[in-house]
């Protein structure tokens, strides 16, 4: 739980033990069906055999 | 065992993780499992199909079709990710309704930041019975019920996100909230009652505060100031909320107005038009019908022409025999070589023609057979309208009027008043004409 830290969220209707401005800054965009090629291109497709690799290259 | 067959090991072993997870709905352990499998090994089919899956199942569509269309490519044949994709292409009218309600949710993200909560609660509202399955606008409608303090509305909402996402730290945050507000506020109700009296009187329980006197006033003073503010809400409203109102209504019927005078108007238009060209129609419907009429007649001209001709060439017919054929021949719609043949024709036999036409007339006008007369003096008057010095034409009009044609008598012997002046013929027809109007004059006296 989120103490309250100024005056203004009790006025404004936000509970005593709730920081409503803290909360709202949780929650993010979604993702829209015409922004999916662009999400494909910038997944991270490494993995631990990715990592491993590299390491071993530094090693060397 | 080498590294690359113990790292596949832990793949599988978060994916069953993750599977088990998914099985009792909790999405975010599931997410989390998949996500850790896929570090192990981003070659986990498996788990990416899962994992787009557990998107799907929380209203995250595109995140699962992400998910999907990188497994077809790192395996494209023999791919339950080919199944999930082709099932949402199929139902492009339902993806195309949660697509919308995303692109909401993420407008009531950016109205939340910008103090339009009102508007955004609405709006989460619609988007939660459109895309039911929603967990995010699940959890900003509960936030933004809170925060206009409607812990009842705000309850049943995260009731529905966790069952959507059993154990998301947020849907549970934000029940254990409530469930703290509920316990603050029965110790609330517990401390008002302390600050009562309860006793019994016979069947009923009395409470009675222990400040009476002050609690009463105070509570005056509140009603007071409900009852101030509900007065003040009523001028408001008569005075500036009613009249933009009545402006509005107002504005919507003369617009209305405008709108069905354009229409009439159009209409009207529309039927000037229509009857133009209703009217074109039968004008020329009525010139074809004269055009079709004087053709008939040019033809009959001519083969009257062609006949009285023959008839003339064989010398076995009488003139006023000729002369009855030639008279039904109209000598302005000949041609020029048809109209000289008539000439011709007319000047060899009417002479003739009129002379025993006159005779036989006048026989039959002095022996009173008018009807015979009137039928050949008309072929002579025909032929020639001054024949006998208007005597043809006289005799022709006092037939008329003696077999009681009137009308016909003063067309004829009016005719001869205009053509033979100061003569003795018009003498005769003036007093015919004279004795025609007496006799018109006395036969209303007479029926009078």
């Amino acid at each position: 739980m989120y103490e309250s830290e100024n005056e203004d969220d009790r006025n404004r209707g936000g509970h005593v033990m709730l920081n409503y401005e803290e909360e709202l800054k949780k929650f993010k965009p979604s993702l829209e069906v015409e922004d999916i090629e662009e999400a494909v291109y910038q997944e991270d497709l490494s993995d631990m055999t990715d990592l491993l690799r590299e390491v071993m290259d530094q090693t060397k | 065992m080498d590294y690359t067959k113990k790292i596949i090991y832990q793949s599988n072993y978060w994916y069953n993780d993750g599977l088990r997870k998914a099985q009792i709905r909790d999405m975010s352990g599931a997410v989390a499992s998949l996500r850790r499998s896929l570090q192990y090994n981003r070659g986990n089919i498996e788990a990416r199909n899962l994992l787009g899956l557990v998107y799907y199942g929380r209203g995250e569509v595109a995140e699962g079709l992400v998910e999907w269309i990188l497994s077809k490519n790192l395996k494209p044949r023999d791919n339950l990710a080919n199944h999930f994709i082709n099932k949402v292409q199929a139902s492009a009218s339902e993806l195309e309704v949660m697509n919308e309600a995303v692109k909401q949710y993420n407008l009531c993200l950016v109205s939340c930041s910008q103090n339009g909560e009102d508007l955004a609660l609405i709006q989460l509202k619609k988007i939660v019975a459109s895309h039911p399955s929603f967990l995010k606008a699940y959890q900003l409608l509960a936030l933004l019920y809170i925060r206009a303090e409607q812990y009842a509305k705000a309850r049943q909402t995260l009731r529905i996100a966790r069952k959507l996402d059993t154990t998301n730290e947020m849907t549970l945050r934000y029940m254990h909230e409530m469930t703290s507000l509920r316990g603050q506020r029965l110790r609330e109700d517990k401390r008002n009652k302390e600050d009562a009296i309860e006793y019994s009187l016979g069947n009923e329980t009395i409470i009675q505060p222990k400040h009476g006197g002050m609690k009463v006033l105070t509570s005056k003073l509140a009603v007071m100031n409900v009852a101030v503010g509900v007065a003040i809400g009523i001028v408001l409203v008569w005075f500036l909320i009613l009249p933009a109102v009545r402006k509005s209504q107002s504005d919507n019927v003369n617009k209305q107005i405008v709108e069905y005078s354009e229409r009439i108007n159009a209409m009207e238009a529309q039927i000037s038009a229509q009857t133009r060209t209703l009217n074109q129609y039968r004008e020329s419907g009525e010139n074809t019908e004269q055009n079709a009429q004087n053709a008939a007649i040019t033809a009959d001209s001519y083969e009257n022409l062609m006949s009285v001709s023959n008839q003339y060439a064989s010398n076995s017919y009488t003139e006023d025999l000729m002369a009855d054929t030639l008279l039904n021949v109209r000598r302005d719609v000949l041609g020029e070589g048809g109209q000289a043949l008539y000439d011709d024709l007319v000047g060899k036999i009417y002479p003739i023609a009129s002379e025993t036409l006159y005779a036989s007339g006048m026989a039959s006008f002095e022996v009173a057979n008018y009807e015979n007369s009137i039928t050949t003096l008309d072929k002579v008057v025909r032929m020639y309208e001054d024949y006998n010095s208007g005597n043809a034409l006289l005799n022709l009009g006092l037939s008329y009027m003696r077999s009681n044609d009137k009308d016909n008598a003063v067309v004829k012997l009016s005719r001869v008043v205009e053509l033979f002046p100061e003569t003795e013929v018009a003498t005769e027809a003036q007093n015919a004409l004279n004795t025609i109007s007496q006799g018109e004059e006395q036969q209303p006296e007479n029926e009078g």
